[in-house]
């Protein structure tokens, strides 16, 4: 009976559980008299090749005293470890003991034994080299040598199937044996054989073999391993270092201040904003067309459609996308007009543009006091206070823009921040278009936040992601087939339609008739005049600043390229400068806190600089606040209520009118007037699109002013109407052959408003008439 | 009736779309784990120092018909920067390839050094992990790891292995493998991507879950843990995988190492009927571990489901290769509501952001390996991008075909003189 080769590993993990793990030299898995019965355990020796004490290699070298020929010392010498016997001599000789502790295993005899290789006959009589982890001879004893003294045949049958390490021919069965007991075949020495396998290596006479070990059998059972893996500690390095610093501003700690004190300020700081924005929203100021075309275009979104007329491609929709959420959410109706609606979700997006601007200003200057000038100059402006009450795309991206700045600048070069970042600003500019100037500084900040080694992946992926999202654009108008222009004639085009490209080509070619950059340039100098004169000195201070700190120079070039786009020389309506406000404050800040660092470490006051920033802030405030609560008490929408409430009392409701955008909601939809349900004009048209929308011009109206029965007016609509002579033919020709019903007035900041009423005078009776409608029993027609 | 089949059908398809697009997610994400966060950097780091050599090694490589390259990667792998007394070698060859077996006993009376031994078995079955087993038997090394026939090991990867042993406590080392023909075929440039992004950046996240497929060589294991583990799974196709599944069961402390310096350089298969072969036998191997059920064993829930997501993987890829044609199609001839259309349109725009990935990788290989980026092996990978994910499928569904018919025999992948011994 051999060993057998299951329990090997039992006792072998038992052992190894038992020992510490750590791997010092000469000490690691030192072997203890406990294991020598296990035949796996020998010959795992790593530490001691030193010929003397290691019976691995002594073993060996005993194999070659007995060969003749030179001896070739492979071993030794090249190893500096302790060279310490492995084990108490005492307790482990060989052979005057029994090799094994177990009285039954012993090892045979040169004479009755299986034959041996002459190298460990030779160990057995080398009583100082003990080699108890030689496990070789181990796997040759049986546990009754004498058994198989006496059966011949056993034997044979045994040495057959045994794997026997350092064997010669096979023994005859008369158990002669040969001297020479080396197998050698083709001049390679066999080392081990079994009936399915041999290892052969060459052979050299005199030459140190190696020993091998013996099967540990073949199980399926799990190993038992101390988990530390995740308590391990890489205390290497590479030689290709990467790159991974990465550029954190300091903070400036002249003041310290709690955090319960900064987010208190914050907090009163950002309600005051609030209030300032929140204070006469629904009244001032006056509701615009723009205002009134994104309301009625998110209402189309609710059922189904990009607008109520068909959608020509001048903004993409993410803008009334995220406007019909909010309407589908609230009402559109809740807070009175459909527009106020609106107005409402403007002001939780500039209250969070505030926040956003504060955190990006702390951030990048690492100053706290100067954060909050920046904050309070973006939410106190006037221009701001007017401008971001408006139900503008504008005001949308800018939201947008700030979380992917601030996503940005706190990343601490973190991909999934890049990420979320380019998923902001790819919504910025779906939601404006024109947020797509920033694109490039943005990613030149982006560069900056970007430790050197993730630099590529990370700006090809936000990169990739921003365009990405602008493409969505381009894909829809290509899924609707409403990309190319109609002109192209292309095959697949069949009907005349809308097209991106016509739009883009238009709105470049549009010239400044509509609004120059220099006169929205006089009406930002006349609201805040210190705003718009930092706006430019602020930037071109980081520029020049840029050269020492390039985070000053990516905040100057998102603010220079806005300005560039505006400067071009196109359209420039006033509410262009929205994007630009919060971009102005930042640099403001940061400038500032340049200046006065420069000018406190002048005066050898650390604190100076907070002081004096505060100081400024506390005058800024009042006097931003005061001036733009002023403006902001007009109530110019009051003549537009009136003359909506005028129009649902007088008119009836299959009255075909023309109107502008702000009312069309009101008009179409069923809305709360009061307490009763206002009524639903079906034929109220928007006056943009009678003009110039053939499928009512001409579909509907038979391109006859005959055909329209009312006008709502203003002086906007009056000037559309005069300017655009060839499309708006209809109009002028209906307002010719109309007479005034009513008229409302309210006085306005910017210049009053006027709203008329006009009843067109039929010559005839118009030809086109709806079907009944479900108004019609109630029509005072 | 019929909208009621219209609307299961479109959200059917939305769902699939959905699958499609967190599939692509989560594979980029693999792909950029290393450098999601710059502490990530270090987890591929290698040692510079290096300790006294103290542990010893069984160099194990098994060959099969390889008559071309055996003699010089035996002797590549004797040449290693590591003392020969420490080094055990054996070559592993099965009774009837008496071409290698010749080449293997030329190279040892060569090197005329008793540590380079070969093994020659005869039974069966006739497959790598077999021989391993066997050669296990009769390994000393306290660490065994294993060399394919047409591998390229750094001279100083057995010190960097010393080294890391020594210094880190843990029971296995996965080192980096890395194809290195990346411009000879079309599919070459996809295939050794794969390896990079694999070798350095998945295998890293898979170490973190706690459930790593290990690669085929340059792995080092401790041979006690080998033999309480009980050596390979001889009847798996994918045994390295297996031993990787099997290593995280039991809590096995592994490292992975990707340094580029370091890396065991490998050639594509050469042919494409090669490379399909040998994904076959893989996906394969993969079906027989997910049959297996051992993953089931993992302890956390993350654990199994990665385990999952890595096994069943060829056979979405698969899905999803077979399925974009089909998507496309449809798109042209269906006519589908608007929003659905750019709905289907994600799922290509998560595509297009993975080859964007593939081609920065190719750069950061080419840097890394010091060799020149050119535009026109750009296009060849964007070219190739689809025709690849469809060479990927015909193997998986040749995968599963074969499983399903019990073919379970070792397709080797031979050479023209860079054979390699799977």
């Amino acid at each position: 009976m051999t060993f057998s080769s299951r329990q090997a590993p039992d006792e072998k993990v038992q052992s190894d559980s038992e020992q510490p793990r750590h791997i010092q030299p000469a000490t690691r898995r030192r072997f203890t008299p406990a294991r020598l019965p296990d035949p796996g355990a020998g010959l795992t020796s790593n530490s001691s090749p030193d010929p003397d004490t290691d019976p691995v290699f002594s073993a060996s070298a005993s194999f070659s005293e007995q060969q003749p020929g030179p001896h070739r010392p492979l071993l030794g010498g090249k190893l500096s470890l302790p060279s310490k016997p492995l084990l108490p001599r005492g307790k482990l000789s060989l052979p005057s003991k029994p090799l094994l502790p177990r009285g039954k295993l012993s090892l045979p005899s040169k004479k009755n034994g299986p034959r041996l290789h002459p190298a460990l006959q030779d160990v057995e009589q080398q009583e100082t080299r003990a080699i108890p982890q030689f496990s070789p001879p181990t796997l040759l004893a049986t546990e009754n040598a004498g058994s198989r003294q006496s059966g011949a045949s056993d034997a044979a049958a045994d040495a057959a199937l045994e794997p026997r390490l350092w064997c010669g021919p096979v023994e005859d069965a008369a158990g002669v044996e040969t001297d020479e007991a080396l197998e050698v075949v083709n001049g390679h020495v066999v080392l081990y054989r079994q009936a399915n396998f041999s290892v052969h290596t060459v052979y050299r006479p005199g030459q140190k073999l190696y020993p091998l070990r013996k099967p540990s059998g073949y199980t399926s059972r799990m190993a038992r391993v101390m988990p530390h893996q995740r308590e391990r500690v890489a205390v290497s390095q590479t030689r290709r270092m990467p790159r991974v610093e990465m550029r954190e501003t300091r903070r400036s700690l002249t003041l310290p201040v709690p955090l319960w004190l900064e987010s208190a300020a914050l907090l009163l700081l950002l309600a005051g904003a609030v209030y300032l924005h929140a204070y006469n929203l629904f009244q001032f100021p006056g509701y615009t067309m723009d205002e009134g075309t994104y309301m009625q275009n998110a209402w189309a979104i609710t059922i189904g459609k990009l607008s109520p007329y068909p959608y020509g491609y001048g903004h993409p929709p993410a803008g009334w996308i995220q406007l019909a959420l909010w309407i589908k959410v609230s009402n559109l109706f809740r807070f009175g007009a459909a527009i106020n609606s609106g107005r409402i979700m403007m002001l939780a997006y500039s209250a969070g543009g505030t926040l956003l601007v504060y955190l990006i200003a702390r951030r990048l200057g690492g100053s706290k006091s100067a954060a909050l000038i920046g904050m309070a100059l973006f939410a106190s402006s006037p221009l701001s206070v007017i401008l971001q009450r408006e139900v503008l795309l504008d005001n949308i991206a800018t939201f947008w823009l700030l979380l992917a700045l601030y996503l940005i600048v706190v990343s601490r070069s973190r991909l999934l921040y890049l990420a979320g970042a380019a998923l902001a600003l790819g919504l910025a500019v779906l939601s404006k278009e024109v947020s797509a100037v920033l694109l490039p500084a943005l990613a030149y900040l982006a560069w900056l936040h970007i430790t050197p080694f993730q630099r590529k992946f990370a700006l090809v992926t936000f990169t990739y992601i921003t365009l990405a999202m602008i493409s969505t654009f381009v894909l829809m108008a290509l899924l609707k087939g409403e990309l190319f222009p109609y002109a192209w004639h292309l095959p697949w085009d069949t009907h005349p339609h809308l097209s991106l490209l016509d739009t883009y080509a238009g709105q470049i070619q549009r010239g400044q008739n509509q609004g120059s950059f220099l006169e929205s340039w006089r009406t930002w100098w006349q609201e805040d005049a210190p705003l718009t004169c930092a706006g430019l000195a602020a930037p071109i201070f980081n520029l020049l600043y840029g050269w020492r700190e390039r985070k000053h120079l990516a905040l100057a070039l998102l603010a220079l390229s806005y300005w560039l786009l505006l400067a071009r020389g196109g359209v420039v309506y006033v509410f262009y400068l929205l994007p630009l406000l919060p971009l102005i404050a930042l640099n403001v800040a940061l400038a500032l806190h340049v200046l006065l660092g420069w000018l406190s470490r002048l005066a050898r006051l650390p604190a100076a600089r907070a002081v004096l920033l505060l100081l400024l802030l506390s005058l800024l405030l009042p006097y931003n606040a005061i001036g733009a609560a002023r403006q902001a008490s007009a109530q110019p929408v009051a003549a537009q209520q009136q003359a909506l409430s005028w129009v649902r009392a007088h008119l009836p409701r299959n009255a075909y009118i023309v109107i502008d955008t702000y009312m069309y909601l009101d008009l179409r939809q069923p809305a709360n007037d009061g307490a009763n349900l206002a009524p639903v004009f079906t034929r109220a048209e928007v006056y943009w699109n009678v003009a110039t929308d053939p499928s009512i011009r001409d579909g509907v109206l038979h391109n006859s002013w005959n055909n329209i029965d009312y006008l709502v007016v203003d002086k906007q609509m009056l000037d559309d109407i005069h300017a655009n002579t060839p499309a708006f033919t209809i109009l002028q020709a209906a307002l010719v052959h109309s007479t005034r019903l009513a008229s409302f007035h309210a006085r306005d900041y910017f210049g009053d408003i006027t709203l008329q009423i006009y009843q067109v005078r039929h010559q005839n009776t118009p030809l086109v008439r709806a079907g009944p409608t479900k108004n019609d029993a109630q029509t005072r027609w | 009736m019929n909208t009621l089949i219209g609307l299961a059908a479109v959200l059917l398809y939305m769902l699939v779309i959905l699958v499609m697009c967190l599939q692509a997610i989560f594979n980029i994400r693999l792909n950029l784990f290393i450098w999601e966060k710059p502490e990530n950097a270090w987890l591929n780091h290698a040692p510079t120092i290096y300790r006294d050599p103290r542990l010893s090694f069984t160099l194990m490589l098994p060959a099969r018909h390889e008559e071309g390259v055996f003699q010089r990667t035996i002797q590549k792998v004797h040449d290693l920067n590591y003392p020969k007394e420490l080094m055990q070698i054996i070559a592993v060859c099965r009774v009837d390839d008496p071409g290698t077996i010749v080449e293997a006993q030329t190279i040892i009376e060569q090197l005329g050094d008793p540590g380079v031994q070969l093994l020659i078995f005869n039974d069966y079955p006739i497959n790598k992990p077999h021989g391993l087993n066997l050669a296990l038997q009769v390994a000393r090394g306290d660490v065994v790891t294993i060399f394919d026939a047409e591998d390229e090991p750094h001279p100083d990867i057995l010190n960097v292995i010393n080294t890391t042993m020594l210094d880190e406590e843990v029971d296995a080392v996965q080192s980096g493998v890395q194809l290195m023909n990346h411009n000879t075929r079309w599919f070459c440039f996809l295939n050794v991507l794969e390896y990079f992004f694999w070798f350095k950046s998945s295998m890293h996240f898979f170490s973190r879950v706690g459930m790593t497929p290990l690669g085929g060589n340059t792995v080092f294991v401790k041979r006690e843990l080998m033999e309480q583990l009980g050596g390979w799974d001889e009847n798996c196709l994918t045994e390295d995988a297996d031993l990787g599944i099997r290593l995280c069961l039991s809590r096995a402390r592994l490292r992975v190492i990707y340094d580029d310096e370091y890396v065991t350089r490998e050639e594509t298969p050469y042919t494409i009927g090669q490379f399909i072969k040998q994904r076959t036998r893989w996906n394969q191997g993969f079906i027989q571990i997910l049959l297996k059920r051992q993953w089931l064993k993992l302890e956390k829930r993350s654990q199994r489901l990665l385990a999952f997501y890595v096994l069943i993987l060829p056979e979405i890829q698969a899905f999803f290769a077979l399925l974009v044609p089909v998507s496309l199609a449809m798109l042209v001839l269906v006519k589908v509501p608007l929003w659905l259309a750019m709905f289907s349109f994600l799922a290509l725009y998560c595509f297009a952001l993975a080859l964007f990935i593939d081609l920065v990788g190719l750069h950061e290989f080419l840097k890394a390996h010091q060799r020149k980026w050119s535009w026109r092996e750009a296009c060849v990978l964007v070219l190739a991008f689809f025709p690849y994910q469809w060479l990927l499928a015909l193997s998986s569904l040749r995968a599963c075909w074969r499983a399903m018919r019990g073919l379970t025999n070792w397709e080797k992948t031979p050479h023209v003189d860079h054979a390699s011994g799977r």
